[in-house]
């Protein structure tokens, strides 16, 4: 199972103008692994999000996905009328509802792996910002996806609690190890988590490089690799280091 | 729940209890003739001398509001439901529910009584005139609260159409509803008033036309108080579901607190 993008291009109509947002642009996320769509705001990282998740299609080149996907956006989206676990269970409810109380047994034993044990019946506004997002993680687990999309899952979170989180969601993925396509515009949440990082330009967004990182290759990392391989990043996106 | 605090029948009793005085005081040393201006004790001696009176005409005249109510409720759903299908729709329709609300009321519904005669039906279709168009433009803001990446969102993780209706967009319209529900709820009553009030058989309106032209003024405030007191038991009907059905949303008011 892999989810592959071949020449993929897309345009957006701005003022009567077509503006390319999306050039030419060709990865893969094999089963198992974390890529990370690393790139500036604003480069179209989201819309390759949005393509791949079936929101709208390329206007050229090809996607294929096989396997089901799970999505966890910037918005943790949790509907505010359903406690905690009517929210993560969701998924499994639209598809099967005779499953939804094995379902629910299930969820419920995860809570404590997700930071949240207690909280199953409360409600979202009642929760952390933190907490949302690792209830909308949950929501993705519980999905069943072969391939998480991940969007910024914590990009609306203090650096604390954030840098907390993805040492958190690196334990989650090393336990679940699902098929993560990660985006982000932090190198180093890109370096902590991915095995394999698609480096982004600016507008309109192209592939500047593929990178291996030390996790991809199965090693722990040393601090100079690291910064060594953040230094050829910043060069390649052309921030001066 | 929000707890219910002392505080918050205190205000409006001391407000109401002024303004009663006021008049009373006004009533009996200004105008001082109960045929221009009765008091409220005067209109308080009516309404209890009159109570099987007011109230075989509040059955006629709720009875109107509330057919009218359900009907324009319906009536508002369908027209929601085909102004969020597509924007042509929204186009070719939006101006007409406009006018529809910019031809007087007065001039209506003599009309209705010439088509419909002098039953019920012109009365009931008074109230669903007056109420249906804030109850569309409630549940229409409704349908529409919820964004198209949330959608998009829920469908790729299986939610087909019928389950982001019945799941998603129907529970975010449904604050909405009882917005328009609520305003709906305050003008049933006048509606079907202003329904009697030009050609009836029975009902508030009809006594108060009565009333009035027989000079019998505290008998036609005591019947403005009825109209009053049903409204007002109508809409806490309606906010009290309001508060069953939307349970949920007083975590959005009540104090967060963050972990």
């Amino acid at each position: 199972m892999q989810i592959k993008l071949q020449q993929v291009e897309k345009y957006f109509r701005l003022n009567n103008e077509r503006i390319k947002v999306v050039d030419n642009v060709s990865f893969s996320v094999e089963q198992g692994r974390c890529s990370a769509l690393l790139g500036p705001s604003g480069c179209g990282k989201s819309t390759l999000l949005a393509m791949i998740a079936g929101f709208f299609p390329p206007d050229g080149g090809k996607i294929e996905v096989e396997g089901r996907i799970s999505l966890c956006l910037q918005r943790d989206l949790l509907l505010p009328w359903r406690d905690l676990l009517a929210n993560v269970c969701l998924p499994v409810e639209a598809r099967d509802k005779s499953a939804l109380p094995a379902a629910r047994q299930e969820a419920e034993q995860y809570l404590p792996l997700f930071g949240l044990e207690g909280f199953g019946g409360s409600y979202p506004a009642q929760l952390s910002g933190g907490m949302a997002s690792r209830a909308s993680l949950l929501r993705a687990l519980m999905a069943g996806g072969d391939f998480w999309l991940l969007d910024e899952p914590f990009a609306k979170l203090d650096a604390l609690t954030k840098e907390d989180l993805q040492l958190w969601l690196r334990g989650i993925i090393d336990r679940f190890h699902p098929g993560v396509l990660l985006i982000t515009h932090d190198i180093d949440e890109a370096l902590l988590l991915a095995d394999e990082i698609c480096l982004l330009s600016p507008r309109p967004c192209r592939l500047l490089a593929r990178l291996t990182t030390p996790r991809g290759r199965g090693m722990e990392a040393d601090a100079q690799e690291l910064a060594a391989l953040k230094a050829e990043i910043r060069r390649l996106l052309g921030i001066a280091a | 729940m929000r707890r219910f605090k002392q505080t918050d029948m205190l205000y409006p009793l001391l407000g109401v209890m002024l303004f009663l005085l006021l008049w009373q005081a006004a009533a009996t040393w200004l105008v001082a003739r109960e045929w221009i201006l009765p008091s409220p004790l005067a209109v308080a001696r009516a309404f209890a001398a009159n109570m099987p009176l007011l109230l075989r005409h509040s059955l006629y005249t709720l009875g109107e509001a509330a057919a009218g109510m359900a009907l324009a409720v319906l009536l508002a759903m369908i027209i929601a439901w085909l102004l969020s299908l597509s924007q042509a729709m929204r186009k070719a329709i939006y101006p007409l529910l406009l006018a529809s609300q910019m031809v007087p009321i007065i001039v209506l519904a003599p009309l209705f009584i010439i088509w419909f005669g002098y039953g019920l039906l012109p009365k009931i279709l008074v109230v669903v005139l007056i109420c249906f168009f804030p109850a569309a433009i409630n549940i229409l803001a409704g349908l529409n609260a919820s964004d198209a990446e949330m959608l998009a969102f829920y469908s790729t993780l299986g939610l087909n159409k019928r389950q982001l209706l019945f799941k998603v967009r129907l529970p975010q319209a449904l604050p909405y509803f009882f917005s328009g529900l609520r305003i709906a709820a305050v003008y049933s009553v006048m509606g079907a008033v202003i329904g009697e009030w030009l050609g009836a058989q029975a009902g508030l309106g009809l006594l108060l036309v009565r009333a009035q032209q027989s000079f019998d003024l505290p008998l036609a405030f005591a019947a403005i108080l009825a109209i009053i007191i049903w409204s007002s038991l109508i809409f806490l009907l309606v906010a009290l579901v309001e508060r069953r059905a939307l349970s949920w949303q007083h975590y959005l008011n009540s104090e967060k607190w963050r972990v």
